[in-house]
Order: structure tokens, then sequence, then C-alpha cells
């Protein structure tokens, strides 16, 4: 409680080395929080500090009807000028849209809250955190991020090794279990349940490297609070992402040992029911990184790693569902996280950010086919979070994809200018300046944002 | 002979001399000099390996991480080495890569098909099949096509050839020794799918032509698509085109044959949607062409469906080509497994059995379980390993009590009634009565339970807000039979009625607090006969015969298309005076059915998970240098491997011997 208003009286500015106030560093997880007809919305991103030159991570959001307004993100749809896409070196967050969160932040979700939305940001540094904070939508010019304790916010949420050392009725807890070390990905339900993969092992006794058990942890996102209950056991490897449906959560698996479950599926009404398909007897990649629901849930994309694959699978039934994989496709290196376009009367699209190559693909599930890779997004391109929004033209549906790149600090901006047009998706603003030159100090990368001015 | 000689020689093989004569001078001459110079075998850097095409003496490995194509020679002298050395580039320490402007996606070279004059004057139109001058590349949504070299001396990108919308399907026909190919290519823009057809003149002229000239000289061909997009194209003798169409939403497509002089159009018969489009060159007395091969588009397959997998129709009429059996072929696949790369070579050897034989026409599939198989694809099925006739293991036919905790499987008991067998005692005399269609009975174990539960009316929620009702899908309520016993909270309800929303009862009095229930058989069929793999396949009673259709996975040697034997059938005897409830039979049945399904070791090819593009070196004269090649797309941290396997080393299950990896 002391601690807690001690960091509510403190800015964040008032530690010896906070993170950049006006920039991203390594940003990983990425929200698009709408605020009405006409608005553009706020962005969130989650910087994971993942060399920790600083003393935390951040999330920083931003007012984009700012940023349009000042001319420096194109309006949707707008062609990109020949001199190629402008980079808004200049972000102009807004007072209290900067929160301090733990260092290696992961993926970031969120749930739906009055006007805004509250963010869940798992993180891997110490306390493995789910940091919980609150953006109640772009005012006054600004996209106002907190938690209870103002903007320090690294405490925030639950631990998820709360019970490695002591048990929740305060007794020694010899197994160190349950526990999620690593947590990574998160998945939100509108109803507020919450869903958290972890990328390390639990083994039991802690440190032994034995026994090792994977969980999906489930927190009620109004009130994140963590009991013995949350942690559903999934045997053994660990988990990635997490899509959720109406019934059930998709867990997809990282490699570890023993091999990667492709997925597993987690009853929502009875969190202990677990179902294996055993998608990896008829579909063989060593691990799956990100996954995603059709919005009519009859459709389960997949990224698969070693081969870089996107797998498509049908999902029949809701309770329990069966899985079928009916399509493999071919990915660009390092495919990571996926978002779903679906549009009525038509197939899905399938937004893919793909890290090594730095691109972003899209796979049309009509044609079968990947139908558009917008190359140079960045470096290591990582998260992705979608504005649905009318087509620039006028007519049916068109989207803006936001992708954090961590190896740059920058978000990339790509437009789908109409949905029915896929292949006319590109790459039209990057948002904040270049951190290449630590990652990348003699690269062409680092000499040209240095040249042009775009480095932090 | 070293590889520049060997070089040399495939030039003046090509017996042409052109503009590139430059280029492929500068490539020779050089690795002349490099060859002198080091003996090592240079590294064919394949990473990213995704999709692969042999032309003539060369193998083409499409690699779309890295924008570009390699090419390994496979004439390659064997005394020089027993790998196919990579094609160097002009500076000879490098191995030749074709640079591509953008990430490629798919890969498709030329076919040809020339009229063959038989002996007896007879004319077979398009008997003969031969490669072509280019290579075509397409990238995701890309909105042109990357026109590769494809002989020795063009190993170049000779033209990015522009369209009008992005393509989803390309092929090309070689139109003869001049080196002029038509290129077929289907666009779609988002709403609207159009095919061209573009006149390719011969590599010289080509690259003396501008884009936007060749591009003018096309035609859109005459085909209206509504609501599709183009999945595949193929070319066929005949001057035809065949196409394949995806639907837009949904789960349709169509497949036609399309006359590209007269404008004439057949439907080809696939029983579904296709994703590939193949045809095959001479062999097993087969014209080139005669027979389009199609992959199945597994789009709209659901879980526990046996999906996909490679089709062929006559290309003549469109007509199911008859299978060996002579009844319409059966969809060629391996399990749930995804077909991904499909390839039909002519006169391969293969080790069927103690030597190797030469097969006339072969097919090789990679699949999405990281396997692979090989089918023969003249006789239109699976190679079959195992002579013997499906059937049961009647030694291990068992009569069992019911199952206990803590145990697996219950007691077993002296044989009486069930499934009529034989007696071990007097095994003169045949009485087996279980039979099972050859290329239609798994390998699986059928129980046959007394008074069982019924698959899918096994552990079903209920409430008692439903009254007399206790709710079920339709199909698996029709399972149950009047006076059947709903089993649940405690009770033992009779069926009183069956409809579509479930079962029902006459009364619940005193079953409240009821969540799950169960249905069980009675009555007078009170045995539940489901196999392990089959699940539930129906009832049967005391003194009954019992009979389930089931569906074939192959028609192997004996199928009779005029009564085919069912999948499982047997004749009950008389009901043991002694059997309880859950007291079962167990028929372990076999299939008599083992197909030419491998994979890679892992221990020798590395991280090799999931093979993708396939391509034979079937052109070999001395067939123990014909060889199977596979790419197994990995990532940039290692694995990205292409695997060569001597046909004739080919095993069923893991190959580790003979095997080249290249890098």
């Amino acid at each position: 409680m002391c601690a807690g208003l001690l960091l509510a009286a403190c800015g964040p500015s008032s530690f010896s080395n906070p993170p950049p106030a006006g920039a991203f560093y390594f940003p990983t997880g990425v929200v698009h929080v709408e605020a009405g007809a006409g608005s553009e919305g706020a962005l969130y991103v989650a910087s994971s500090n993942y060399d920790r030159k600083y003393d935390f991570g951040s999330v920083i959001g931003l007012a984009l009807d700012n940023l349009v307004a000042s001319g420096g993100l194109p309006t949707f749809g707008a062609a990109v000028p020949e001199s190629g896409p402008p980079t808004l070196t200049s972000l102009a967050v807004g007072e209290g849209a900067l929160a301090h969160i733990q260092s290696f932040a992961g993926e970031m979700d969120k749930l739906a809250s009055g006007s805004g939305a509250r963010l869940f940001v798992p993180t891997r540094a110490e306390g493995h955190r789910v940091n919980v904070l609150d953006a109640p939508g772009p005012t006054a010019g600004a996209a106002r991020i907190g938690c209870e304790a103002g903007q320090e916010c690294a405490e925030s949420g639950p631990s998820l090794v709360a019970f490695e050392k002591d048990g929740p009725d305060g007794e020694p807890n010899p197994s160190g279990l349950p526990r999620a070390p690593g947590p990574s990905g998160v998945g939100v339900a509108p109803d507020g349940q919450v869903f958290i993969s972890h990328l390390l092992r639990a083994d039991s006794p802690p440190g032994s490297l034995r026994d090792n058990r994977a969980y999906l942890v489930a927190l009620d996102g109004n009130h994140p609070e963590l009991s013995v209950d949350s942690f559903i056991e999934l045997s053994g490897g660990a988990t990635q992402a997490v899509a959720v449906g109406a019934h059930y959560a998709y867990a997809t698996g990282r490699y570890v040992d023993p091999a990667a479950s492709m997925v597993r599926l987690v009853s929502r009404a009875a969190p202990h029911k677990v179902l294996f398909p055993f998608i990896e007897e008829s579909f063989r990649v060593l691990e799956a990184r990100g996954a995603a629901l059709s919005s009519d849930e009859k459709r389960l994309y997949i990224v698969g790693r070693r081969p870089d694959t996107l797998v498509v699978l049908n999902v029949v039934g809701d309770d329990p569902p069966t899985l079928k994989a009916v399509r493999g496709i071919p990915l660009p290196d390092g495919a990571n996280q996926v978002r779903v376009l679906s549009r009525p009367g038509r197939g899905d699209l399938v937004v893919v950010s793909c890290s090594n190559a730095g691109s972003v693909v899209v796979y049309d599930d009509d044609v079968g086919a990947l139908v558009a890779e917008v190359r140079d997004v960045g470096l290591s391109t990582f998260g992705l979070a979608v504005h649905r929004r009318a087509a620039a033209d006028g007519v049916g549906q068109g989207a803006r994809i936001f992708a954090t790149n961590l190896g740059d600090g920058q978000v990339a901006v790509i437009d789908i200018p109409n949905l029915a047009r896929p292949h006319e998706a590109r790459l039209v603003a990057r948002l904040g300046a270049s951190h290449v030159c630590r990652t990348q100090p003699k690269s062409e990368r680092c000499a040209r944002a240095r040249e042009k001015g775009e480095l932090q | 002979m070293s590889a520049s000689m060997g070089m040399g020689g495939s030039r003046e093989r090509a017996g042409r001399r052109s503009w590139l004569g430059a280029l492929a001078g500068l490539v020779c001459v050089a690795g002349a000099v490099g060859c002198k110079q080091e003996e090592q075998a240079l590294t064919a850097l394949l990473a990213g390996a995704q999709d692969l095409a042999v032309v003539g003496d060369l193998l083409f490995v499409l690699s779309s991480d890295r924008s570009e194509l390699r090419v390994l020679d496979l004439a390659t002298d064997e005394k020089q080495s027993v790998r196919a050395q990579p094609i160097r580039a002009p500076n000879p320490l490098e191995p030749l890569a074709i640079a591509l402007r953008e990430r490629p996606g798919a890969m498709v070279a030329d076919v040809g098909f020339s009229d063959v004059e038989q002996e007896d004057g007879s004319t077979v139109v398009g008997g003969r099949y031969s490669a072509g001058s280019y290579l075509y590349v397409t990238s995701p949504g890309g909105a042109g096509i990357s026109i590769i070299g494809a002989a020795r001396n063009s190993l170049v990108e000779l033209m990015r050839l522009p369209t009008a919308a992005p393509v989803t399907a390309v092929a090309g026909r070689s139109l003869g020794d001049a080196g002029a190919s038509s290129l077929y290519c289907a666009t779609f823009d988002g709403s609207v799918a159009e095919l061209w057809e573009i006149p390719l003149p011969a590599p010289d002229a080509l690259v003396a032509s501008s884009a936007e000239a060749i591009r003018a000289g096309g035609r859109k061909l005459a085909v209206t698509f509504s609501g599709e997009s183009v999945s595949a194209l193929a070319p066929l003798p005949g001057n035809r085109l065949a196409f394949s169409t995806r639907a837009l939403a949904g789960v349709g497509g169509r497949t036609e044959i399309l006359d590209l002089a007269s404008g004439a159009r057949v439907t080809a018969a696939f029983p579904g949607p296709v994703r590939q489009l193949l045809t095959h060159p001479a062999g097993g007395g087969l014209a080139a062409g005669a027979r389009l091969f199609g992959l199945l588009d597994e789009r709209g397959c659901q879980p526990g469906q046996l999906c996909g997998g490679v089709m062929a129709v006559e290309s003549a009429t469109g007509a199911v080509v008859a299978d060996a059996s002579g009844a319409p072929m059966l969809p060629i696949r391996w399990g749930g497994a995804l077909v991904r790369g499909l390839a039909i070579a002519p006169s391969i050897q293969l080790t069927l059995g103690a030597e190797a034989t030469t097969q006339p026409l072969v097919g090789a599939a990679t699949l999405s379980n990281g396997e692979f198989f090989l089918f023969d694809a003249v006789a239109l099925r699976h190679f079959d390993f195992d002579s013997r006739v499906g059937g049961v293991q009647r030694d291990n036919v068992t009569y069992r009590e019911a199952v206990e905790a803590g145990q697996t499987d219950g007691r077993v008991r002296p044989y009486v009634g069930g499934p009529i067998v034989d007696d071990p005692a007097t095994p003169d005399v045949d009485e087996n009565t279980i039979v099972g269609g050859d290329g239609a009975v798994r390998d699986e174990v059928i129980s046959v339970v007394y008074q069982g539960q019924i698959p899918g009316l096994i552990d079903l929620s209920t409430s008692d807000a439903d009254g007399v009702r206790f709710r079920a899908p339709g199909a698996v309520a029709a399972r149950a039979k009047l006076g059947d016993l709903v089993v649940t909270a405690g009770c033992e309800l009779p069926v009183t009625a069956i409809d579509a929303d479930g079962v029902l009862v006459a009364s619940v009095v005193g079953c409240s607090g009821r969540e799950r229930f169960s249905v069980r058989a009675t009555g007078g069929q009170p045995f539940v006969v489901a196999g392990t793999f089959s699940g539930y396949l129906g009832r049967v009673g005391p003194l009954e015969s019992f009979s389930y259709q089931g569906n074939y996975v192959a028609h192997l040697a004996g199928f009779s298309a005029a009564s085919p034997a069912p999948q499982l059938a047997f004749k009950m005897g008389a009901l043991d005076p002694e059997i309880r409830r859950d007291f079962h039979y167990l028929l372990p049945m076999f299939s008599g059915f083992s197909p030419f399904v491998g994979y890679v070791d892992q221990r020798v090819g590395g991280l090799v998970h999931l093979p993708l593009g396939v391509a034979f070196d079937s052109h070999w004269s001395n067939p123990s240098r014909q060889g199977l090649f596979m790419a197994f797309p990995s990532d940039d941290s290692g694995g990205d491997v292409v695997i060569h396997i001597p046909t004739a080393s080919i095993v069923r299950g893991g190959n580790a011997l003979n095997i080249l990896p290249y890098r």
C-alpha cells in the first residue's frame, strides 16, 4: 500500500533511468482501441526494454487523430509518396500517456471497458507478472494510460510465480507448483476471461529440470487475482499463444521438451477440461506461434515454425470442437503473430507478421494462397493490431494494420484500403524513432536512419 | 570427366548459339578454371528450398526466402562426384543464383506434347512429353510473372511480364524445337478472375522484345468466372488447357478442360474442387497427357473425414479414370495427412519385392505429416506390400467379461456365442463367418458388446428441465431403438420414442438431479458393434447376420466392382446363457493393405520435418542414377535441405541409406 502510494506520488521520470518518453524501445505488444465513428482511435504499444538499458519497459498511448491532424500519419488509404513511407520520429505522446511496466513484455490484449479498454501485458522479468493497465480512451488529445499506482505499473497485476516458494496458504511449497514462468501470450474474451500462456517450463522442484509442466492461466480480467485454480495444467511442453473462442481457448505449443503440441484446447466453462487434438500427427511443424479464430469460429489459423507455415484448420462443433487441418501455406521466415479479418460473404483474410523476413503477409481464403507481402516493414516484425474501418473508396471495408518491429523500435503502419483487394496492402508510415543503431550499429539501416535523423 | 567438360558437352548438345552465348561461355570457361583448382564439391546454398522442377538434366530449386533460384546439374559425371553439382556462377567459386525481383511463391516449367507416329501409321496426338524453354515464377499478390530461361545457356530471369491483376495460377506449353511457348495465366483482382494465353517467342526473340509488346500479344480466353478464382492450370495435348476454380467463400470449385481452338469445354469429373493440376509423360501404354491428375482441395473437409488425395480424369472426356479393378478410381491418399507436392515420372526403378523392377509410371506425393508415398500412376492405386487378403486374425478373437475398474480389458472367457469363428479344437471345419472386404477393412479392433453403451449416446449432458426428453443429435439418436435404456441419475429408463432431437422416455419420476446420460442397447439387438478406428458400425442380435458396407480406401487385387464385399460382415451365434452386461467379443482385424509410405530419417537429413516440393530425376538411361528429390523448407537456423534418394533404394518407413542431402 505504502509502495503504491509512493509510486503514485512519483512521476515516471523520477527514476534514474526511465525508458524514453517519446519513443518505443524493443516494442512487442500492440493494441488498437476504437474511439467512435470518424476517429482514428488510440494505439497502445508495449516496449519490452529487451536489453534492459532502462529500468522498465513501457506502454505508450498514442491518440492517432493527433498524428493524422499533424500531417505526419497519412490518412487511411492515401497514396504512398514517391519518397516512400514517412517516419514520425516525434510521437507527441500526451500527458499521462506513458506508463512503466516490467521489462520483457510479450503480447498485449484488451478488454473493452466503457469508452476505453483494460490492457493485459505479460512480462518475463522478475515477478513474471501480467501487468494490468487501464486506458480510458483518447481524450483531450491524449491517450492516457495507467493503473492504480498511476503510471508506475510494473508491480500491477498478478505474478504467475506467486506460489513458487509459498503456497496460497502461506505454507512452504517444495513442489514450486503451480506456476507459469515466462508469461508471453494473452487472449481476452469479451466477457472478461483472460488466458495467459508461458514460454518456460514449470519444473518441480524449481531448478531441477524434472517433472516439467505447462499451464494456461485463466483470470477474471475485471478482478485479476490469482488462485491455484487459475492454473490449468496442460501436461508437458510450453505454451506460446492463445486464441479465445466462445466455448474454448486454443493454446499453441512452443518447442521445448517434449515436442510441442500444436494446439491444446481448454474449456472456458470447465477450465480443467483439456482437449488434445494431436494436429501435429497430421501436420508436422516443430512448434506453433500465433493463433487466431475466424469470427464464426469455424476456422482456426495457426502459425507454425520449422518450416514457417500457416496451418488452416476447420473447426466443427463448439462443445467440444473438433479440428481438421485443411491447408498449409508456406510463410516467410520467422512467422509469428496472426490476425483474422473476416469478410461478410467472403473468405477470411489472415494477416501474419514474419520476424526474420521483416514482412507482413496476407492470406486470402478465397484464393487459398498468400495474396500480398508487404516487405521492408522493419526489423523483427512481431505484434499486430488491426483497426477495421470503412473502405477508403467507401465501398465495403478496409483495415489499417499496426505492426511492431522489435529490432528497430518502430511501429509500421500498413493500409489495406479495401478488404476486397488485399493485394493493395502497403506500408504507409513508420511510427517512432529508430533504435536500429543499437541492435545493428554497422548496418546500412543504421547509416540510413542516422542520415535521415530518425534515430532515438 | 570434370564438371566443366560435362557442361561443355551439354552446351554442345544444346546445339544453339545465341546472344546468351557470351554469358554461357563465361559460366563455362570460369567453371573450367574453378574445377581445376578445386576438387571439393561446391555447396549449393539451398536455403529456404521450397519447390523443385526438373527440366531436362537440370534441377531448379526455388528459394522463397532468398528470392532466387539455384540449379543443380543432374548430368554431373558420377566418376567426378556422386552428387549433382550446382551450376556455377560467373564467379566459379560461387553457385549460380538466379535472382528474382520479388519473393517467389510458385514455380512451374513448360511442358510440351508432340505427336507420335505409330508403326501402324496412326498418330497419337500429343503423345510425347517434352520440356520447354522457360520456367515461370510468381509472387504472392504479384501482378506479374518472372520468365526464367530453363536451358543451360539462358539461366537468368529473361523478362518480368506485368499482368493486369495478381496472378493466381500459371502454366506454360512448349511449342516445339523452335523454343517458343504459350504462357497461360489466371489473374484475380479481388472480385473478377480472368484467364489469358500469351504467346512467347524463343528466348533470343523474347529478350529482344519489350514486356509491353509481349503482353499486348496475349488474348483473354472466353471463359467467364463468377464468384470464383482460378486455382490451377495445366496444358493438355491437342491444344487444350485444364483449369480449376475455387469458390469465393463456401467450399465449391470446378475443373474444366478447354479446347483453345474451338472454345469448347468439358467438365472434369473430379469429386470436388482441385488445388493443383498435373499431367504426365508417356508410360505404361499411356500417351503423354492422357490423364489429368488433380490434388483434391480439403477446404471443406470435416474432422474424422478422409479427404483430399490424388485423383485422375481422362483428359479426353473428363471422366474419372477406371483403376486396375475396372471401377472408377478412389482418391489416393494416406491417413489424415494433406498431400503437399506431387510428381509423376515414367520408367522408375522401385524395389517392391526382393529386387528392383521398372515401374512404367510412378507418382510421388509429399505429405503434411512428414511422410511421402509412391503410387502406381497406371493402375491408379497404392503399391501394396501386403499380399494377404484383409480380414480377421481368427486365432486372436476373444470373448471377455466386462472391464473392471483398474483393468484395461475384461477377463477372457471360453468362447460361446458371438461372431462365429473356427473352433480351434476342430480346425478342419472352417466355420469362420467374419469377413472384411480387402481394401475396405481397417487395421483395428472391432468390439461386439452385449447391452453396450451406444457410441454417440454416451455421457451427454441433460438436466431436469428437459423433462422426459434426452437431447442428442438426430443422426446419433437414430442409433437407439425402442426399449433401449437411458441410464441417468441412478435410473434406467426405457426409450419410448426417438426423434431428431434425441430420445424420450415415459417418465422421469424419481430421477431428479440428472446431469449426464447414456443409452444402452437392449431388446432384439442388444449387441453394439464398433471399431477403434471406424467408430460405430451398427447393432446385431443373436443368430442374426451383421453387415457394414463401409468405404473402400483402395481397390486391391481381387476387388469386384459388381459386388464389392462389405467392410465387415459376420453371423452371430446363439446367446451365451451366462452373458452379462458389457461382456464383449473382440475381433482384431487386419487390412491386408500396406502402401509404399516412407519418411526421411532425421538422423540423415537433420531437422527435416515437412517435405514440400518433390521431383523425379528420371532421365537417366542407367536406372541406378534415378532419384527422387524432396525439398524440406525450414528456417535459417538449420535444416534447409533438399534430399535425394535413389529410387531403387527407397524403402517403406524410415529411409536412411544412400541419401544425399543438399544444403
